[in-house]
C-alpha cells in the first residue's frame, strides 16, 4: 500500500505532468497517412523529384490572413503541404507571413496577390474584411505568383507547373485555331482561352496565316471551313514532331437553322487522316448516358427540360486505362459527336490509342438527321431498339506520323514553311519525328457551349490534359490526373433505377434498420422481464408456507 | 484481462436491456440517414462520397453518447450498487476500463449498423473507399472520446437525467467551439486554441481520408485522460 504521500505525488502530479507533456509533444508531432485513393493529399514522386534535384535556393512565401485559418480548414492544409514541401529539400526556404500585418499586406498587393472578401461577424454587427491566402514562389530573379489559393487538392498540380515555368523560365506555347467561320475564337471560345492562358502561352491564329516556329502545339477547333492549306499545315506540323488537337465532326448542326444536321463534304482533312489510318463517319453519336436539356415551351409557354441523346456524357469508365490523358480527365461532355475510327491496321510507326468512346449503349444515326429537341424522345425509338456498342468518339496518335503526300486542291507552295522551320526543311519519312495528335469527335466541344454540358469544367480540364500531353509534359499530366476522380452518381445508366436505388437506400437507413434496431430491443426486454417475472413467481411460490409445508 | 472481460460483459448485458440504449441507437441511424439523403441531399448533390453523412456524426454524437453513458456510474449510486461495485477485488481503472469497453462495444455495433448507407449506394458511382475507411476510423475514434467524456461526467453526478444534460453541454461545447469564429470575433491565438481543443476539427481531417497524427493523437490522449481522472476520483471514493 502507498503512502498518502506519495500517492498524492504520482497520480495528482506526475501522472497529469505526464499527461500534460505528452499532449503538448504530440499536437507537435506532424505526419500522416493518406488513405484517399491516388493519395490525393501526399506529395507525389514527380514533385518530390524536383525538389530533390533543385541546385539553387527556392523561396516560398505564403501570405495568410489569420482570419481565413479560423473560417476555413484548407489554409492550414496549404501551410502543412509547404512545409512538408520544404522539409523535403533545404534549399527551400518557406516563410508563412500574416497577411493582417500592413506592412506584409501592401507587399500581398504589390506583389499582386488577389485580397478577398469575407463577411465578419459580430455579436451585434458584420462587416467585410480583406483576406490573403496566396504563395510566391521565387528562384533567382524570377517570380512567380498564385494569386489566391484555397484548394489544397489542386495545391501541387499549381505550384509544380508553375514552378517549372519559373524555373526553365518559359511555358509551352499553343497557336489555336477556329476551322469554322462561324465560330470566332475570341468570342465563341472565351472560356477555352482563359483556361489555357492559365499554363500555356496562347497565340491565336487565323486559317492561311502560317503556323509560329514557336509553337509547341496547334489546336483546332471545328474543321467545317478547314482549308486544304491548313489541312497541308497541320500535315507538316505533325511529320515535324509537333502536337496537335483536332475537334472534328463529320456531321455538322447548324446552330442557326433550327439545328439542323448535314454531312461535311469529303475534304483534305479525310485524306490527311486516311493516311494516319483513321476515319472520321458521318453519322452522328447517340449514348444512353447523355444530357437533359432545357427546352423553351412553344408560343412562349413554360421552359421544359427533355433528354437529348445528342449530347453525350463519357465517363473515366468509358476511356482507355493506363493512358495519361484519360487518367488525367475524369470525363468529358460531347455535343453531336461524331465516330472516329481506325481504318484496319495502324500505319507502322504510328500508335492509335482509342482514347474514349461511348458506353456499351451507343448509337449512331445516318442521315437524314433528326436533331432538333422539339421533335420529342419518340424519334429516338428506332435507334434504341437496335443494338448497342461502344463508338469511338475520341482517338490519340503518336509517333512518327508520315508526310501528307496529298495537299490537296488549294495547297500553295509555301504550306507550312514555317511549320517547317520547326523541324527543318527538307525531309523524308526516315526523318520523321514523333509527333502526338488528338481528335476528339465534336466540333462544338470547346466552344463556349461547353456552359451547356453535364460538368464545364471537365472539358477545360480535358483541354489542359492534352497540352501538357502533346507537349509530352507527362509529370504534370500525373499531377493534374491526381485530382480528377470522377465523383458524379453516373454509375447507372437509366435515370429512374437511380432514384430507385436511393429511394430504396433511403429506406433501409431511414426506416428499416433503426426499426428493426427498436423491434430488437423490446423483444429483448420483453423476454428479460419474462424471466425476471418468471424467477419472481418461482421465488415467492417456494417461499410461501404452503410450498414450504410440502 | 478475465476480470476486465467479466465488467466487459456485465456492462453489456446492462446496456443490452436497457430501453435508452435501442432508441439512441435507432435515434443516431435513423437521423443521420435523414440528414444525409433529405437536408444535405445526397441526390441533388450528384457526389459519390460520404463526407455528408459523416460530417453530421460529431453533432449528432453530441445526444447519442450521453444517452449511452448516462447509465455509467449515476445508476450506480442511485441504486447503491457502487458501494458493492467499490468493494469487490478490482482495481478503479478496471472499473472504468470494463465500463467504458463494454460502452464502446454498443457504439461499434451502432457505427456497424450505419455500413449499408454505404454499400447499398455503391452502385450509383466510383466512391473512394479508402476515405469511407479514413471516415470509419475518425467516426470510432471521436464516439471513443466523447464515451470517455460521457463517463468521466457521469462519476460525478448521482441521477441519470443529470449526467446526461452535463455529458452533452460539455460535448457541445467541445464540438462547437472551434467554430465559434463565425459567430464571435475573437483574437486569433485564442481561435486557434478552440480549433485545437474542439473535437471538430480532429474529425475534419479523416472525412477527406487523411489520418492525422496530430488528430489521431489528440483523440486517443483525451481519452486516456478522461479515463485517468475518471479513475482518480472512483479512487478517491474508494478511499473515503
Amino acid at each position: 500500500m502507498q503512502s498518502p504521500a506519495r500517492y498524492r505525488l504520482v497520480y495528482f502530479v506526475l501522472v497529469p505532468l505526464a499527461f500534460v507533456v505528452a499532449g503538448v509533444l504530440g499536437s507537435q508531432v506532424s505526419g500522416r497517412i493518406d488513405l484517399t485513393t491516388g493519395q490525393l493529399y501526399t506529395i507525389s514522386p514527380p514533385a518530390r523529384e524536383r525538389l530533390e534535384q533543385l541546385e539553387n535556393p527556392v523561396r516560398i512565401r505564403y501570405f495568410l490572413s489569420p482570419r481565413l485559418e479560423s473560417y476555413s480548414g484548407e489554409p492550414e492544409r496549404i501551410r502543412e503541404y509547404l512545409e512538408e514541401f520544404a522539409a523535403i529539400s533545404p534549399l527551400v526556404e518557406l516563410q508563412v507571413l500574416d497577411a493582417s500585418d500592413p506592412e506584409h499586406r501592401e507587399t500581398a498587393l504589390d506583389l499582386g496577390l488577389l485580397p478577398q472578401q469575407l463577411t465578419d461577424r459580430d455579436r451585434d454587427s458584420q462587416s467585410l474584411v480583406t483576406v490573403f491566402s496566396g504563395v510566391v514562389l521565387g528562384y533567382g530573379d524570377s517570380q512567380t505568383v498564385l494569386p489566391f489559393v484555397l484548394d489544397s487538392e489542386e495545391l501541387e498540380y499549381e505550384l509544380v507547373s508553375a514552378w517549372d515555368e519559373m524555373i526553365t523560365e518559359r511555358a509551352f506555347e499553343i497557336a489555336v485555331m477556329s476551322g469554322n467561320q462561324e465560330l470566332e475564337l475570341r468570342s465563341a471560345y472565351q472560356n477555352a482561352l482563359l483556361r489555357l492562358s492559365e499554363r500555356f502561352a496562347v497565340r491565336l491564329v487565323e486559317q492561311g496565316d502560317q503556323i509560329p516556329a514557336s509553337a509547341d502545339m496547334l489546336f483546332v477547333f471545328g474543321n467545317k471551313d478547314l482549308s486544304g492549306t491548313t489541312v497541308a499545315q497541320i500535315g507538316e506540323f505533325l511529320a515535324a514532331g509537333g502536337g496537335v488537337m483536332l475537334s472534328i465532326e463529320g456531321v455538322h448542326v447548324q446552330l442557326d437553322d433550327e439545328l439542323t444536321a448535314r454531312e461535311l463534304p469529303p475534304s483534305d482533312l479525310d485524306l490527311l487522316l486516311e493516311q494516319y489510318g483513321v476515319r472520321v463517319s458521318r453519322e452522328l453519336v447517340l449514348d444512353r448516358f447523355h444530357m437533359i436539356v432545357p427546352l423553351a415551351g412553344a408560343g412562349g409557354g413554360p421552359e421544359s427540360f427533355v433528354r437529348y441523346p445528342h449530347w453525350i456524357t463519357l465517363m473515366s469508365r468509358n476511356a482507355a486505362p493506363g493512358h495519361p490523358v484519360s487518367e488525367a480527365v475524369a470525363g468529358i461532355d460531347l455535343f453531336w459527336p461524331s465516330r472516329i475510327e481506325p481504318l484496319g491496321e495502324s500505319p507502322p510507326g504510328l500508335q492509335l490509342t482509342q482514347l474514349y468512346t461511348t458506353s456499351y449503349e451507343g448509337r449512331v444515326m445516318d442521315s437524314p438527321f433528326a436533331t432538333n429537341p422539339a421533335l420529342g424522345e419518340d424519334v429516338y425509338d428506332r435507334i434504341w431498339r437496335e443494338g448497342g456498342d461502344r463508338i469511338g468518339v475520341v482517338m490519340a496518335l503518336s509517333g512518327s506520323f508520315p508526310f501528307y503526300a496529298d495537299a490537296g486542291s488549294d495547297a500553295g507552295e509555301d504550306v507550312g514553311s514555317d511549320a517547317g522551320a520547326h523541324a527543318g526543311t527538307q525531309r523524308s519519312d526516315e526523318m520523321a519525328d514523333d509527333g502526338r495528335l488528338l481528335l476528339v469527335g465534336g466540333g462544338y466541344t470547346f466552344s463556349d457551349f461547353l456552359e451547356l454540358g453535364e460538368d464545364p469544367m471537365r472539358n477545360l480540364r480535358f483541354l489542359t490534359a492534352a497540352g501538357h500531353w502533346l507537349a509530352g509534359d507527362e509529370d504534370l499530366l500525373a499531377l493534374l490526373g491526381r485530382t480528377s476522380q470522377d465523383l458524379r452518381l453516373n454509375g447507372l445508366s437509366s435515370s429512374n433505377l437511380r432514384a430507385a436505388v436511393v429511394r430504396f437506400a433511403q429506406w433501409v437507413n431511414i426506416v428499416v434498420i433503426p426499426a428493426f434496431v427498436l423491434l430488437f430491443g423490446a423483444m429483448r426486454i420483453i423476454r428479460r422481464r419474462r424471466i425476471k417475472s418468471a424467477a419472481y413467481v418461482d421465488s415467492t411460490e417456494a417461499s410461501s408456507p404452503a410450498t414450504k409445508r410440502r | 484481462m478475465t476480470r476486465l472481460l467479466a465488467l466487459t460483459k456485465k456492462e453489456l448485458r446492462i446496456h443490452f436491456s436497457s430501453p435508452p440504449v435501442f432508441l439512441a441507437i435507432g435515434f443516431f441511424l435513423s437521423a443521420a440517414a435523414l440528414w444525409f439523403f433529405f437536408i444535405y441531399g445526397f441526390l441533388a448533390r450528384d457526389t459519390a462520397s460520404l463526407r455528408g453523412y459523416f460530417a453530421a456524426v460529431p453533432i449528432l454524437m453530441v445526444l447519442v453518447i450521453p444517452a449511452l453513458t448516462m447509465k455509467g456510474w449515476a445508476e450506480e449510486y442511485r441504486l447503491g450498487t457502487s458501494e458493492l461495485l467499490l468493494t469487490l477485488p478490482l482495481r478503479s481503472w478496471e472499473l472504468v476500463l470494463g465500463k467504458y469497453l463494454g460502452t464502446m462495444t454498443v457504439v461499434l455495433v451502432m457505427v456497424l449498423l450505419t455500413v449499408p448507407v454505404a454499400f447499398l449506394l455503391m452502385p450509383l458511382g466510383e466512391f473512394d473507399l479508402g476515405q469511407i475507411t479514413a471516415e470509419y476510423i475518425g467516426t470510432v475514434l471521436l464516439s471513443g472520446t466523447a464515451v470517455a467524456l460521457g463517463l468521466f461526467v457521469s462519476v460525478w453526478c448521482t441521477n441519470q437525467s443529470t449526467a446526461f444534460t452535463g455529458a452533452a453541454g460539455l460535448l457541445l461545447v467541445l464540438t462547437l467551439i472551434g467554430r465559434l469564429d463565425s459567430v464571435l470575433s475573437l483574437p486569433a491565438p485564442f481561435l486557434a486554441v478552440f480549433r485545437y481543443v474542439s473535437l471538430d476539427t480532429h474529425f475534419d481531417g479523416f472525412v477527406r481520408g487523411v489520418l492525422d497524427v496530430r488528430a489521431l493523437w489528440y483523440y486517443v490522449w483525451l481519452t486516456a485522460l478522461c479515463l485517468y481522472v475518471t479513475s482518480l476520483v472512483l479512487e478517491a471514493r474508494r478511499r473515503a
